[in-house]
């Protein structure tokens, strides 16, 4: 390697070295992609897990029922592999093992937790009857239960007995070892390693052990593989002194451990992908419609101050023209599939028309005709006005406003998109609290204008529809397109004889940013 | 699954073509994304974002050129933006910064060599790492990847010099190679794009 370092081209030499270099990523990965290219699929794999858990637990739960059923305990925990290459590899063995490697990670996760657990357990029970000196690397490669004959016996006293059983439990963990591992694995192993090498590497220190107490073993193996390469030049170049060796193996055991926490730790969540923070902003051109009250009509026709009331359509009898209104709010957007998002969020509109008058010289006496209603019978109140529905010397020109806060909750459907672009249509219903305004209402007889703020209805409900086009730029998206708002219930007070329902169409501008 | 029922799948939005084109890069790509990434953490993050922008992107494929090089082209762009929304990064190019980092040995695993040699290529500071990553084994030119940096071409060529003359130097305390006798024909091969 190192002649090919100085005699060929550096640049060549370090692209070969990583285009070998192969990594394995965990599954978490493949299913976040699957997920975001096919949102709406995900309930397949959510009733698979389900299922997988529920397996899961109920073995775990028969399993617990064997253990407690069992008098004499016979767990043996194995083990673990300690692989070191000693001398150099070829670059084709250096890649592949590298994937056996992570092959081998993945595949016994689930086995050296329950490794871990036990021991855990165990080391506050009992003492070690095996110990090794040779652990140090951490690849669990499995769990093997040792013949029930075996343990049979609850007179293992003697310092030989233990050794001898050791021997017996070391030759069927070495087997299941290389039973248990992946079929190119389990080759090299059984071609490289000698497994009685292997057992007379364990080192028995037995420890006086009660009949009575649970014998529960573990045993540690350090198989040292003496891999035989076929390239003699690069042998010397990976020559690695025992002290070296043995700090790079307690940083592997501390990243293994690193390894096995980040891929059982919780990934990025699904929600923080689907979800959106909204702000956006609409200015808007704001008007009204004007109703009679049903009650009112028909109330007036048996009413003996009609005269009085004057009547007729509210729409023809004022002059009126739209105003400028505007909506701020912001909300949370959720995908809930491939081209449906629902959102929730507050919003304060001001919505605002004016009205034409003018004014009078002196307060006029003037009736703003209401309905009981609960009897639904009308009834007059006087009040003074000082606004004429007429054109006067004096014209003057007030505003309907209110300003509101509202809960819109919407969806939107995608009519299209491609990475950078997306059409959406939606609607949205708007609890809305009134919490100020202006109000000058039409007087019965429609001459002039009271100024009557206290009939603003608290309470309302709007709708809103929308379309806008959505612009992915750098992690933000853009959100522009037009929206028609409308009021479903009057401004005022029901008992007030004219309905308004507010109306504003407008453009929204929007900023989207994902979480 | 042949690479042209991958890719006619993949078109279709097809799950399992993309599974199957997943499984056959993802492990080469995620070698790429380690190279450039702080942790095996970032490089899967990257990974992702990387797929997902193959698989939207799968019908401006033009069959002109291997795929896998379509792919791995995608996937360096993708690292390359991760790296340049963190703040650090562009500090990180920054020559002075780099001259006083330490190198630790200790952090170098002898498992195998393709693993030594990457673990060495990480092990120098993130602005070297990056430039030695585009020019010597992605293959694009100074010009280009000053370009993908926001940096000067001269910076991008003095970048390579001293990345390549540290990473010589973790390769000789790590004893992968010898020292060279004419350690200073090669330093002068350096930066030539």
């Amino acid at each position: 390697m190192e002649r090919k370092f100085y005699t060929d081209n550096f640049e060549q030499l370090l692209k070969e070295k990583s285009d070998e270099f192969r990594m394995y990523p965990s599954k978490r990965v493949w299913h976040s992609i699957y997920n975001d290219l096919h949102p709406g699929r995900k309930w397949p794999s959510i009733a698979a897990s389900m299922l997988l858990i529920i397996a899961l637990l109920l073995i775990g739960y028969w399993n617990n029922d064997v253990s407690k059923s069992s008098s004499t305990p016979t767990t043996v925990i194995a083990t673990q592999k300690n692989i070191k290459n000693g001398s150099a590899i070829s670059q084709a063995d250096a890649a592949r093992n590298i994937a056996e490697e992570e092959t081998l990670k993945q595949s016994t996760v689930a086995n050296s937790f329950k490794s871990l657990q036990q021991e855990s357990t165990t080391s506050q029970n009992t003492p070690p009857l095996v110990n090794t000196t040779h652990s140090k690397k951490l690849i669990r490669i499995g769990a093997a239960t040792a013949p029930q004959s075996q343990f049979d016996k609850n007179e293992v006293n003697t310092a030989k007995e233990v050794a001898a059983l050791s021997e017996n439990i070391a030759k069927a963990i070495v087997n299941a070892a290389i039973n248990s591992a992946p079929k190119n694995e389990a080759q090299d192993l059984a071609a490289t390693s000698n497994k009685d090498e292997v057992i007379s590497t364990i080192t028995a220190e037995p420890l006086p052990v009660n009949a009575n107490q649970n014998i529960t073993t573990i045993i540690t193996i350090d198989i040292t593989a003496n891999t035989t390469s076929t390239n003699k030049d690069s042998e010397s170049a990976v020559k690695t002194n025992a002290s070296a060796d043995k700090k790079i193996m307690s940083t592997e055991d501390k990243s293994w451990i690193e390894d096995y926490a980040f891929h059982n730790k919780s990934k990025r969540k699904k929600w923080q992908d689907r979800t959106a923070l909204e702000f956006y902003i609409t200015p808007n051109i704001g008007y009204r419609k004007l109703s009679n009250d049903a009650k009112y009509n028909l109330a007036a026709t048996s009413s003996s101050f009609t005269s009085n009331a004057g009547g007729g359509d509210a729409n023809k009898s004022v002059s009126q023209d739209p105003g400028l209104g505007l909506e701020a709010g912001m909300g949370i957007t959720y995908s809930i599939a491939k081209n449906i998002r629902v959102k929730a969020g507050v919003q304060a509109n001001y919505t605002n028309y004016g009205v034409n008058a003018s004014e009078t010289n002196h307060p006029i006496l003037t009736t703003l005709m209401f309905t009981d209603p609960t009897l639904g019978f009308p009834y007059m109140q006087s009040s003074s006005s000082t606004l004429a529905n007429a054109t006067g010397s004096e014209p003057a020109k007030v505003h309907n406003k209110t300003y509101q806060l509202s809960i819109p909750l919407g969806v939107s459907l995608k009519l299209f998109g491609n990475n950078k672009l997306e059409w959406y249509a939606g609607a949205t219903i708007q609890p809305t609290f009134v919490f100020g305004g202006k109000a000058y209402l039409i007087s019965a007889d429609r001459k002039n204008y009271v100024s009557v703020p206290d009939l603003i209805s608290k309470w309302n409900i709007n709708t809103g529809i929308e379309s806008y086009i959505n612009y992915k730029l750098n992690g933000i998206t853009l959100q522009v397109g037009p929206q028609f708002r409308y009021q479903l219930f009057s401004t005022y007070d029901k008992k007030y004889t004219v309905n308004e329902n507010l109306y504003n169409v407008g453009i929204k501008l929007g900023i989207l940013k994902n979480f | 699954m042949t690479e042209e029922l991958m890719l006619a799948g993949c078109l279709k939005n097809n799950a399992s073509a993309q599974e199957a084109l997943y499984g056959r890069f993802s492990p080469r790509m995620l070698g790429v994304c380690y190279r450039f990434a702080k942790n095996r953490e970032d490089a899967e993050d990257m990974l992702q974002e990387g797929f997902i922008k193959v698989f939207t992107q799968m019908h401006q494929y033009r069959n002109e050129g291997a795929l896998e090089g379509w792919i791995r082209r995608i996937i360096v762009h993708t690292c390359i933006n991760n790296l340049k929304k963190n703040k650090k990064f562009s500090d990180s190019l920054d020559i002075i910064h780099a001259n006083s980092v330490h190198i630790n040995e200790e952090m170098i695993p002898s498992i195998m060599q393709a693993k030594q040699v990457v673990e060495c290529i990480r092990m120098l500071p993130l602005g070297y790492r990056t430039v030695l990553n585009l020019y010597a084994i992605e293959g694009f030119p100074h010009k280009e990847i000053a370009g993908m940096l926001d940096i000067e071409e001269s910076t991008s060529r003095s970048q390579y010099t001293r990345a390549k003359a540290m990473l010589e130097e973790i390769l000789i305390r790590k004893k992968i190679i010898q020292k060279p006798k004419e350690r200073t024909r090669l330093i002068a091969l350096g930066g030539q794009g």
